[in-house]
């Protein structure tokens, strides 16, 4: 069985917060990582695989990897953070079949062409939408840093909805 | 209190908050501890023996505390100025002082987040240095500016609250009488328990269960302290580690050449002197203009000004560009990212030498990095080394030991910076290779399962120093003999069995996903109603 116990969007994918919180209020022992542009750079993924923490593995896909993976059924039971870096990657899986009834959002640092909706999150309107698609198929989007935090809906920072 | 000693205590609380002494994360694992603040605020205010145990008492509701990537759970430096003071010029007792400190530090918890919100403005100010390409003036931006505002918002109330409110809530409270400090003395007791099922949070697994419970035992009937016991333990726990891991291999999954990867520096334009002066700028003042938009951008730019400096003087085009992309959105831990600091520095030089380097290049390898490098440094740091650092020295000072702060100090710095400069030097020589293989060497992992099993004993030996609980039931046995629960069962059975399981018990809704504040006030109820009941 794979349960995805966590499915977050976070630009800096595997960082302080979720080590040392989320894989242990999760109890995860995978990590999963799909992004396109990750499982071409071989630097990123060593670097990704290295800071893992004791008895969590991390697996890179490809958005259709990930598909397939996230899908298969599993004979062992895994306990799966699914983290992405953009809404784009989500919104593929879900649209490919994949069951989630909450995303959290983490970081997604400010750049060129976005803007802050919230502390810690900036979007830019590509994004904006992609976030509002995933919401109209009933999926709840939250603001959450850290398990500590009370998880807030974004429908609130959203104009128009 | 007079009103220099409140002004000392503003201070204080600006200082815990601010790069100074001992730098960005030097200050916040040194003089942000209630451990540290204890000290101070006793010398400030006359009575250090006595700040030194309330600083030990109130740091413990603090150990398992982790601030990543950001969030920031609570204010422990305001819980530990406010809760010290409170017990010397309010005259509260201890655990009546540690009941009143929690709710200050989660007040305390707004200024890191109006901080993080107003500092926001001077990044907008480092973005016109850039575009003006002047290297000189990015230190307004990143100290001078935010620095002047974090005193507003920090020394100033906490002078107001001292001066005005130790005395004041310290007789109230007082005037409340007899039963209220009573039952506030029971919650002070039972709260550390808390504190502890948090830092169980982290270690409590596997193994490390079993040395949890043997700490507590050593502690509980041989009478050990914690640094004995902790002494003890770190043999053991090196022998079980070392015997556990052999055999073992761990080879790379990869071997092909890798799209972002560096070469060892071999140029020759930076002295090291200037990749030294950019490390001292990034450790002292990586978080001085920490805000929600770029994080540690504006830091990170400040730190790589010498190398800038130096690199790009009579290229005004090129250091604008650079100081460009040194200003993007950064965040990481302080020491590990040392490492990125050396790394930065030495691809600055190549691309000076010609080397093809663009905008691009340095973005990746700096996103890249930033992320798992925080997770193993906030692990190292904020998971083991700090926690387990402070609770040897707690209960040396909880005896009231005013050197065990003093020697935690030097021992941190000493590491912490030791480590950072050593990694500031494997980036800057030897490239991301090096720092990769590193990263991959499976022994950070085997010190943190071995730190996690050394750091348990020691959190279970504290347990029955720590934690106070005790029943006041009885059962009259006819005539003049009366057989107390306490005395006549519990301790005579295993003495410290009742704190202990209210710390198993706080640890288990913790797990179950509860919420620290709920445990506390859950904690808390439980206190008033045994303590009005008479239970406790």
């Amino acid at each position: 069985m794979n349960e995805i116990v966590l499915a977050r969007i976070d630009d800096r994918l595997i960082h302080g917060q979720i080590v040392t919180s989320w894989c242990k209020t999760t109890n995860a022992n995978q990590i999963v990582i799909v992004d396109d542009s990750v499982k071409k750079d071989q630097f990123t993924q060593r670097v990704l695989k290295a800071a893992s923490p004791p008895g969590v593995k991390v697996e890179i896909y490809s958005l259709e990897e990930g598909v397939d993976s996230l899908m298969k059924e599993e004979s062992e039971t895994k306990r799966t953070i699914l983290l992405t870096k953009t809404p784009e990657a989500m919104e593929f899986l879900i649209d490919h079949g994949l069951k989630l009834k909450r995303i959290v959002l983490g970081g997604m640092g400010a750049k060129a062409g976005r803007s802050q909706l919230n502390k810690n999150v900036s979007v830019s309107p590509e994004e904006l939408d992609s976030l509002k698609r995933i919401m109209q198929k009933g999926i709840e989007i939250v603001f959450q840093l850290v398990p500590a935090e009370n998880p807030v809906n974004i429908k609130r920072f959203i104009k128009g909805e | 209190m007079s009103i220099t000693q409140a002004i000392l205590l503003g201070l204080l609380y600006y200082l815990a908050n601010s790069p100074w002494p001992f730098g960005g994360l030097g200050n916040y694992a040194i003089i942000y501890r209630p451990l540290v603040l204890g000290l101070l605020v006793g010398i400030i205010l006359g009575n250090p023996v006595l700040g030194v145990t309330i600083g030990a008492t109130i740091n413990l509701m603090y150990i398992g505390f982790i601030s990543a990537g950001g969030s920031m759970p609570a204010d422990m430096s305001l819980a530990g100025i406010l809760g010290t003071a409170l017990a010397i010029s309010g005259g509260l007792e201890m655990n009546a002082a540690l009941a009143v400190a929690v709710p200050l530090g989660l007040l305390g918890a707004l200024v890191w987040v109006g901080r993080l919100t107003f500092d926001t403005v001077f990044v907008r100010l480092a973005d016109r240095y850039a575009d003006e390409g002047k290297p000189e003036k990015v230190w307004i931006a990143n100290i001078l500016l935010p620095q002047l505002a974090l005193f507003v918002i920090t020394a100033i109330p906490c002078f107001l609250a001292a001066y005005y409110g130790a005395g004041a809530i310290g007789n109230f409270i007082t005037s409340l009488g007899g039963d209220f400090l009573r039952i506030l003395s029971i919650i002070g007791g039972m709260l550390p328990a808390v504190g502890i099922g948090m830092m169980l949070m982290a270690i409590y697994k596997g193994e490390a269960r079993i040395f949890f419970f043997l700490g507590f035992l050593a502690a509980a009937f041989l009478g050990l302290k914690t640094l004995p016991l902790g002494l003890i333990f770190l043999g053991i726990t090196i022998l079980y580690v070392n015997l556990k891991d052999r055999g073992e291999v761990v080879s790379s999954q990869f071997d092909t050449a890798v799209s972002s990867e560096t070469p060892p520096n071999t140029g020759k334009l930076l002295a090291f002197k200037d990749v030294r002066s950019a490390w001292w700028k990034w450790m002292y003042y990586f978080q001085s203009c920490y805000n929600y938009e770029r994080m540690q951008g504006v830091g990170f730019l400040h730190a790589m000004t010498p190398v800038l400096s130096k690199l790009y003087k009579d290229d005004p085009e090129e250091m604008k560009n650079a100081m460009h992309r040194h200003v993007e959105f950064f965040n990481t831990e302080n020491a590990t990212g040392s490492a990125v600091i050396g790394l930065v520095a030495a691809m600055e030089e190549q691309k000076k030498l010609g080397a093809d380097l663009n905008d691009e290049a340095f973005t990746s390898i700096k996103t890249g990095l930033m992320g798992p490098l925080a997770g193993i440094g906030d692990t190292i740091w904020q998971g083991v080394v700090i926690p387990i650092m402070i609770v040897l020295f707690l209960g040396l000072a909880k005896e009231g030991n005013v050197a065990a702060p003093v020697i935690y100090a030097i021992l941190f710095y000493a590491l912490y910076y030791g480590f950072g400069y050593w990694l500031l030097k494997l980036g800057y020589n030897k490239g991301s290779e090096a720092i990769l293989n590193l990263m991959e060497n499976k022994a950070i992992n085997k010190v943190i399962v071995g730190a996690g099993m050394l750091g348990c004993a020691v959190m279970g030996g504290l347990v029955s120093q720590f934690v106070n609980l005790k029943t006041a039931i009885t059962f009259p046995m006819g005539g003049e003999k009366v057989f107390s629960l306490q005395s006549d069962f519990f301790d005579a059975l295993v003495p410290g069995l009742l704190p202990l399981l209210l710390t198993m018990g706080s640890y288990y809704l913790l797990r179950k996903g509860w919420k620290a504040q709920y445990v506390i006030l859950l904690v808390i109820a439980v206190a008033v109603v045994g303590g009005l009941l008479r239970i406790f």
